[in-house]
């Protein structure tokens, strides 16, 4: 048993079960799966990425490369959880990742033999020969070797929510210099947001026998935060990890509801925040660095700080014999606190020059050089300064390289942070990120005093307060000399998590890969979920020493977000599914539901695509009985997603006529004309009908899909190009129900105002616009009512059709008559036809893009109708128009909308084609090139039935 | 005469102290002054309804009426309004149909899992043009809560965004 008899900030009077890889073990609240597992005497956590060496934990915190989990079953499985982060919740099912068939036993670990063949980039210069190899089995097999962990592939069952908060000042981490931050700013009444990305708020209070304000650090700690969570004006976040710095003083934060509780909480298992912050503060801490000697990754070899967490904060002893090897102060720190703690200990200190410790055996300008122990560390070889070896029986090692501050945020906006000799570690630059500031370790100032002095004192700067007094606590200096790598036979390692050693970067720099940015790349060393926490600087250095440019100008690689992993249910929130987006439901959405519609989704639009009547199996059963419904009868069908635009303005005529290619000036009122808008490239951007009401006031209806678009081009053209135009322009939308009434009785239902005519009249009691528009071909009109009497409306339109014989008709129908009367839509004005294209005149006015339109180049395809001939009797929407052999060069063009017609008994279609215009009567080719279907089909004018309009001027 | 069908289905809703229901408008109008015109519409309006049209970002309030401005040089108005008052001087164009009006009451944790605007910093009567993560709203800061405006055909969507934010944050409470 490795558990301490006393002290920790654990609860020994509660136990909590837990299993790891099938072995059940016991936990404290108050312990990670790390901790736990170390208190039990568990070593083995894990098998390294690509050679698979048994691993244990390095870390005691979210930088934690090794120690890699999968949590929980089925779809709640989560790979790559952190165990030095997963709070122990009873029940927990924790499995090792990355190994078979067992972690004590990996068949996998033959990897690490073959060594010498798989450093990095090894699979640039293999796998070349035979060729076909690759594809058939190589690929194959690394694609099922490589990546780490493994997802469940099942729908993620958890529930997410996303949120804003706003606040006066954001302060990330809660260590001495963010509590002290928070205090100041909370005190003072400022709107304060104190994020951590742990359990227990504290930072490294909580991991070391450091006094503040003259009672144990991690005491403090608490009796700071029970104030700042009393204050109303502060909220404390928990388990909240700021994973970026965006624009706007926006910040995005992971704040872990659920992870540390049972599946079956019904809370949502993760919030993203975003915080809008007038002033951030980077309290984060720093990371403690390892270092570089042959075989420094066995189970049992952790950072120093991580030791001294598990001593204090867990009352965990991982081993009995101890080596500390350090190249600063902290290594007799960690001696003394191991020797409390009933240790054997080992100091080797790699400088020379160290202040004698008489505590324990201290060896200064010593190396490791080596170590033994596969499963779990046995014995560390050491070389002394006068050049003798020896090896020590030992069961942890604990590396002090140094600290690397926590720069990322302040890096988020692409700055890069900047060297200091004196402590040999990344700064954050100044103003790096508008309104962020760092502090205490995360700037380099890594004492307590200095992190809760520099807390304070910004807090207030920022905040024009005044800065809450300061505890007293130690302010020794970091007494730091540079040492990155032993120079000895073997492997030493350098990123943990991705197995990259000092040979990959020496062979990197070999193969002159030596900027960092390609060093990273192509070694893969910093990243993955670990982002190179622990590895960028060790693996930096070593680069810097093998081009003498110094850490200065090697620098750093980029820093993006996140700052460690998001989920990305996380970032979907809520919108998933069928709430990905918002739907838009037409006034008569319920009338049509309870009239058993079939549902088309048109953008955010659903529409009634049929209305199913009894006994029809297939949906053109359903369609070819509407259309026929509709040209010998009366359909009734609802258009509301149509754009209602309306003008009004003594230059509304002007404006409108300036704006479409269509003469619209002195369109009279009562009168509807049909037109054309291009944009400014010469191009067709819309059609719409226009009504004129009055002298001054215009409706128009742009197509449902464009209408946005419509409506922003209006409003540039008024705001912008001719502000001198005295024209208002409302969108009402929103404001009209629309209901088409058409075929040869529509007459006996309602006798409209005349084909292209308008009129305001009195229905069912209520005053309604009525257009004597026609999109099917019949006569008819559309009526247009108040939004709250649509779905009224429908059902009185339809008690009437229905003695008729006619009734409802969905937007298959529809379709299926304009195709069949040759009128258009964005199938056939896709944005790269003209109106030379359509055979439309050019008028002599000016109009939006009458330059650009007179290019000789924007005569293309001409639109035509087409039908099949001979035996084949399919024609498909999309295929290409071919004379001949099909080639690429070959294509004269496409068809663009393909139905067939109840009416005439067969399909047509109407299309683009070079020249179509003079083709009619002759014969083309259309070839659907992904599933080879071809046909002959006439070339035809673009409309079959009634071409001269006799019915609808009837 | 044709029936009314309303906007909303479903509610109110309640959970706990919060409070989402329908507010029903009154006739709503969207004026837009022509070129020239500010200052006799102004009059107009202010002998007709006895209100003043404000500012960006206010909503203002008299015994018959309510306006907050909308778009550059266009305000919407609730209230009866005698539109004849203005021919020739504005654009006045009904919209009482085009809009749904809720009212959410202790509701603002949740709102603010939708509104990215700062709430907690809202005056009553201040008006923000923003949206419901993807449904354009304005929302009304009352004192008491926040009223929002959308777009009627977003009507079921938004009050199901209002009520899964509601129970969103009902169930994060349970884990404190």
């Amino acid at each position: 048993m490795s558990r301490l008899p006393n002290g920790g900030l654990i609860d020994r009077t509660r136990t909590i079960p837990f299993s790891f890889d099938g072995q059940s073990h016991i936990a404290h609240p108050g312990d990670t799966v790390a901790s736990a597992l170390l208190a039990d005497g568990v070593r083995l956590m894990g098998r390294s990425f690509k050679y698979h060496r048994p691993r244990g934990v390095l870390t005691a915190g979210s930088e934690e490369p090794n120690a890699l989990i999968e949590v929980g079953q089925g779809a709640h499985k989560l790979p790559n959880t952190r165990a030095t982060v997963q709070e122990v919740f009873a029940g927990l099912q924790a499995q090792s990742q990355n190994r078979w068939p067992s972690l004590r036993f990996d068949l996998r670990a033959g990897l690490d033999v073959l060594h010498p063949f798989l450093g990095a980039g090894f699979y640039y210069k293999t796998f070349l020969w035979p060729r076909s190899f690759w594809h058939r089995f190589w690929e194959p097999l690394i694609r099922r070797a490589a990546g780490l962990g493994r997802i469940s592939a099942l729908p993620d069952p958890a529930s997410y929510d996303k949120a804003w908060k706003h606040c006066d000042l954001l302060v990330i981490g809660a260590g001495p210099a963010g509590l002290m931050a928070a205090l100041t700013a909370g005190r003072a009444g400022a709107r304060v947001v104190l994020a951590d990305e742990d359990f227990m708020l504290g930072g490294r209070l909580n991991g070391e026998a450091l006094d503040v304000g003259g009672m144990a650090g991690a005491d403090w700690a608490r009796q700071v935060v029970d104030e700042l969570q009393s204050l109303p004006n502060v909220s404390v976040m928990p388990r909240t990890t700021i994973t970026g710095a965006y624009d706007g003083g926006t910040y995005g934060a992971l704040e872990r509801v659920a992870d540390h509780l049972p599946d079956t909480s019904p809370a949502p298992r993760q919030i993203f925040w975003r915080i809008v912050a007038r002033y951030a503060i980077l309290a984060g801490g720093a990371h403690e660095r390892p270092i570089a000697f042959p075989n420094n990754d066995r189970p049992g070899i952790m950072l120093a700080s991580a030791l001294r967490s598990y001593l204090h904060r867990f009352a965990v002893l991982p081993a009995r014999r101890w080596v500390v090897f350090a190249n600063n102060g902290e290594g007799v720190r960690t001696a003394h606190d191991l020797l409390k703690a009933g240790a054997e200990v080992t100091l080797v200190d790699t400088r020379k020059e160290a202040p004698p410790e008489t505590t324990c055996r201290h060896l200064p300008g010593a190396e490791v050089v080596n170590t033994r122990g596969r499963q779990g560390l046995k014995a560390v070889e050491l070389r002394l300064a006068n050049g003798d070896t020896e090896w020590v029986e030992a069961g942890g090692l604990a590396m002090a390289g140094g600290w690397n501050p926590g720069v990322h945020i302040s890096c988020h906006m692409g700055a890069r942070p900047v060297w200091r000799e004196d402590i040999s570690a990344f700064v954050p630059v100044e103003n790096a990120v508008p309104g962020l500031e760092a502090v205490g370790a995360a700037n380099g100032d890594f004492s307590t005093h200095a992190a809760l002095k520099a807390g304070a004192e910004v807090a207030a700067e920022a905040l024009g307060v005044k800065p809450v007094d300061l505890p007293k606590a130690e302010d020794a200096p970091i007494e730091i000399t540079p040492f990155w790598q032993v120079k000895a036979k073997g492997r030493a390692w350098l990123d943990f998590q991705n197995d990259v050693t000092v040979k990959d970067v020496e062979l990197a720099h070999r193969e002159n890969m030596q900027s960092v940015e390609h060093m990273k790349r192509y070694t893969t060393l910093g990243m993955a979920t670990d982002q190179g926490k622990t590895a960028n600087t060790g693996a930096m250095a070593v680069m810097a020493g093998l081009t003498g440019q110094g850490m200065a100008a090697t620098g750093t690689t980029m820093f993006r977000p996140p700052f460690s992993p998001v989920q990305i249910g996380a970032l979907a929130g809520r919108q998933q599914g069928a709430n990905f987006k918002p739907e838009r439901l037409m006034p008569g959405d319920g009338f049509a539901r309870a009239h058993n519609a079939n549902w088309l989704e048109m953008g955010l639009w659903q529409r009634p695509s049929l209305f199913r009547a009894e006994g029809e199996r297939t949906w053109r059963q359903s369609c070819d009985r509407e259309v026929k419904m509709v040209r010998e009868a009366v359909g009734i069908t609802e258009v509301s997603t149509l754009g209602k635009i309306e003008l009004l303005g003594q230059d509304a005529a002007r404006f409108l006529d300036r704006i479409f290619l269509t003469p619209m000036k002195k369109l009279k009122p009562g009168h509807i004309r049909y037109g054309v808008m291009l944009r400014t490239d010469g191009f067709i951007m819309d059609d719409a009908t226009v009504a004129r009401l009055a002298e001054d006031h215009f409706v128009m209806h742009p197509t449902t899909g464009a209408s946005a678009d419509v409506l922003s081009h209006l409003e540039f053209c008024a705001q912008l190009r001719w502000p001198e135009l005295d024209v208002q322009i409302v969108d009402a939308s929103e404001q009209w129900a629309q209901v088409a009434v058409h075929g040869p009785k529509a007459a006996e239902i309602l006798r409209g105002p005349g084909f292209m005519r308008f009129a305001n009249m009195e229905i069912a009691g209520v005053m309604a616009r009525v257009y004597g528009v026609s999109y099917s071909g019949e006569p008819g009109c559309e009526i247009a009512v108040p939004a709250r009497y649509g779905a009224a409306l429908l059902g009185w339109l339809l008690e009437q059709a229905k003695a008729l014989g006619g009734g409802l008709y969905g937007i298959e129908a529809l379709n299926v008559l304009r195709v069949e009367k040759g009128y258009i839509t964005h199938a056939e004005i896709d944005g790269r036809v003209s109106h030379h294209d359509l055979g439309l005149p050019t008028p002599e006015k000016d109009f939006i893009g009458r330059q650009m339109a007179a290019r000789k180049g924007l005569r293309g395809p001409e639109l035509v109708g087409l039908k099949p001939v001979g035996s084949a009797k399919a024609l498909i929407g999309g295929a290409l128009l071919v004379e001949g052999e099909f080639s690429a060069d070959n294509v004269q063009g496409h068809i663009t909308s393909a139905v067939f017609s109840p009416t005439l008994g067969h399909m047509i279609a109407l299309g683009l084609l070079q020249n179509g215009r003079a083709r009619h009567g002759e014969r083309v080719r259309m070839v659907d090139a992904m599933s080879g279907i071809s046909a002959v089909c006439e070339i035809t004018p673009p409309v079959f039935i009634d071409p001269k309009g006799e019915r609808l001027h009837a | 005469m044709l029936e009314d069908n309303g906007v909303f289905t479903g509610l109110p809703v309640e959970l706990g102290a919060m409070k989402l229901e329908e507010v029903a408008l009154p006739e709503v109008t969207l004026i837009a002054p022509f070129k020239g015109q500010m200052m006799l519409v102004a009059d107009a309006l202010k002998q007709n309804i006895g209100l003043i049209l404000p500012p960006a970002g206010q909503y203002r309030a008299s015994a018959r009426a309510g306006a907050y401005w909308r778009s550059p040089g266009q305000w919407l108005v609730f209230g009866a309004l005698d539109t004849g008052a203005l021919k020739g001087m504005a654009a006045a164009v009904d919209m009482s149909d085009a809009f749904g009006r809720l009212r959410l009451t202790g509701g603002r944790e949740a709102l603010a899992r939708l509104v990215e605007v700062d709430l907690e910093a809202m005056p009553p009567g201040q008006v923000a043009h923003t949206a419901l993560v993807d449904i354009g709203i304005s929302v009304i800061a009352t004192g008491d809560g926040f009223e929002l405006m959308l777009p009627r055909s977003y009507a079921a969507s938004a009050v199901r965004r209002i009520e899964t934010a509601m129970r969103g944050v009902v169930a994060r409470r349970l884990v404190e």
